[in-house]
């Protein structure tokens, strides 16, 4: 009788789902065909934060870029819960190391959460987690879902680091075990690998998380 | 291997009450007024229970148990690939030593189609199969045990809710060679014994040999395994009998992935089903794992309706530019 194999931990959310088969069908975020593919340029954004300050991608050009999508109410991202990576200190610890390591690393939360509520109720709910964690961050605000259906991105976290060159060099989970703190974190060893002037070793993952509610 | 309760409509039905009946109701909520998750919190939103709460192992053998999820209405908590977002029910076991858990045997899944989504998981209830096992030296006698649940469970909004349950082990003498399937669980548990055949009747099984299910994968411009990108078509087929739906769930594959936007439908024409599955490979992605096209092919639309696991290496090319098991 076949027999599923557990996936370990580090493997149960580590199965690749790189770029969507081209021979998609009937995909629900189908009006933008996502043009994020990892060792291919990032795509050109420009989001306005929750503070009013304006984000150009192309502005970074020279530094290592880490996109995090973000949902304050996702339990996995920005919501009460304890395997919330804000609330439960991995993403300050994550942010601590990448400094160490190359302290011109640049991470930014991008919110393409719509599910039909206000942008002002979504940007303050925002604002309220970070208050919380106590970790400055900015939060984009991608409220029709632009930028976040060219990335692809599918749930919160979902992570994207892009090198110097505006290079994708990796995207996905956030860590390889959601439930603890023991283990690796792709988006440090990305950002080392890049510093290092190496190409990471895990270059996709399959993220975990809450899908993301986008503008229908 | 399974009990051999044959699917008896007695014992399913005596298994449902007793799952209903253990379903703590809920306080109805008033139209117009928005759900607050803060009525029920994350972790009474699925009530986990142990089936059977003392579980006897022979010595050298193994017994069934059945973890089972009662589920708030409305909400659903994941399968081992859910789908677009969510993350699988989890469970870690602390057992004595000599005694090892399996994995879980999943039961056929729900599709749930949301305006943003499409996911596998479990609604209104699910029983997880797990197998314990005893090692030849393990001395006889009484041992505690637990086990720990997480899981994400869903409505529109997401929670991660979780529980602990501590059980009882009764290690007995080692059984006959020959030992019926129905010595595994004590005959005295009827509640156990019903329950744990009700869902393993669930639980997507290897196609027979008789079946003559066809599972290959194909690669029209061949497969290199130095290639970024494979282009293949995982192709099935075999009989329908009395179902005019079949549809293809993956599995979460590392380096092989399968279209978005949820199952892929088939289609059924003179008692035959054929499902064409279009897959991409890529061998850098695989995290070391045997490449595969895996999942479960579903004949009808109901979570009782038959189920067949799909597996099929995927591996150096053969002069045909195919595949096969």
């Amino acid at each position: 009788m076949h027999v599923k194999t557990r996936l370990s931990r580090r493997l149960a959310i580590a199965a690749a789902a790189a770029c969507c088969v081209s021979l998609a069908h009937a995909g629900l975020v189908d009006d933008v065909a996502a043009k994020a593919e990892v060792g291919k340029p990032a795509p050109a954004f420009t989001l306005t934060d929750t503070g009013g300050t304006t984000h150009n991608l192309a502005d970074f050009k020279g530094k290592t870029v880490v996109l995090e999508w973000f949902s304050p109410y996702c339990p996995w991202s920005g919501g009460e819960s304890r395997g919330s990576v804000h609330r439960n200190g991995k993403v300050k610890s994550l942010v601590e190391k990448m400094k160490a390591v190359d302290p011109n690393v640049v991470y930014v939360l991008v919110n393409s959460t719509h599910q039909g509520r206000p942008e002002k109720e979504i940007a303050r709910d925002s604002d309220a987690v970070l208050a919380t964690t106590g970790v400055k961050l900015p939060i984009l605000m991608d409220y029709d879902g632009t930028v976040g259906k060219m990335y692809g991105a599918k749930v919160t976290p979902h992570l994207y680091v892009i090198d110097g060159e505006g290079v994708l060099r990796y995207q996905g989970a956030f860590d390889s075990d959601r439930n603890s703190t023991d283990g690796s974190n792709y988006v440090l060893e990305a950002v080392t690998a890049i510093k290092n002037g190496e190409t990471p070793s895990t270059a996709s993952t399959r993220p975990y998380g809450c899908g993301v509610k986008y503008k229908r | 291997m399974r009990p051999r309760a044959a699917p008896n409509r007695l014992i399913a039905a005596a298994g449902l009450l007793t799952a209903t009946m253990t379903t703590v109701a809920t306080a109805q909520l008033l139209p117009g007024v928005p759900a607050s998750p803060r009525e029920k919190g994350p972790d009474e939103l699925a009530r986990m229970s142990l089936l059977p709460e003392r579980v006897g192992i022979p010595v050298g053998g193994s017994a069934w148990v059945l973890v089972r999820l009662a589920i708030e209405p409305k909400w659903h908590v994941y399968w081992r690939n859910p789908g677009d977002s969510g993350v699988p029910v989890e469970l870690k076991w602390t057992l004595p030593a000599g005694i090892s858990a399996g994995e879980i045997r999943w039961p056929r899944p729900e599709v749930f189609r949301t305006p943003y989504e499409i996911t596998y998981g479990y609604a209104d209830e699910v029983g997880l199969l797990v197998e314990l096992k005893a090692s030849e030296e393990i001395g006889t006698g009484a041992r505690s045990a637990s086990i720990r649940g997480d899981w994400m469970i869903c409505k529109e909004m997401c929670l991660i809710g979780g529980a602990d349950r501590t059980f009882e082990i009764e290690v007995s003498g080692a059984v006959e060679a020959d030992a019926t399937d129905s010595d595994r669980v004590p005959i005295t548990d009827s509640e156990a014994f019903a329950a744990i055949a009700r869902w393993q009747a669930q639980v997507p099984v290897a196609p027979p040999e008789k079946m003559k299910l066809r599972q290959m994968v194909e690669f029209p411009n061949g497969f290199r395994a130095d290639a970024n990108e494979n282009a293949g078509v995982l192709r099935l087929s075999g009989p329908a009998g009395r179902f005019s739906e079949v549809r293809f769930l993956p599995d979460a594959t590392p380096g092989t992935t399968y279209p978005e936007g949820g199952p892929v439908e088939g289609r059924v024409a003179s008692g035959r089903f054929e499902v064409e599955v279009p897959i991409s490979v890529r061998p850098g992605d695989a995290l070391g794992e045997a490449l595969r096209a895996a999942g479960i092919v579903c004949l009808g639309n109901a979570r009782t309706d038959p189920a067949f696991e799909i597996e099929v290496p995927i591996g150096p090319p053969t002069a045909g530019g195919s595949t096969a098991p």
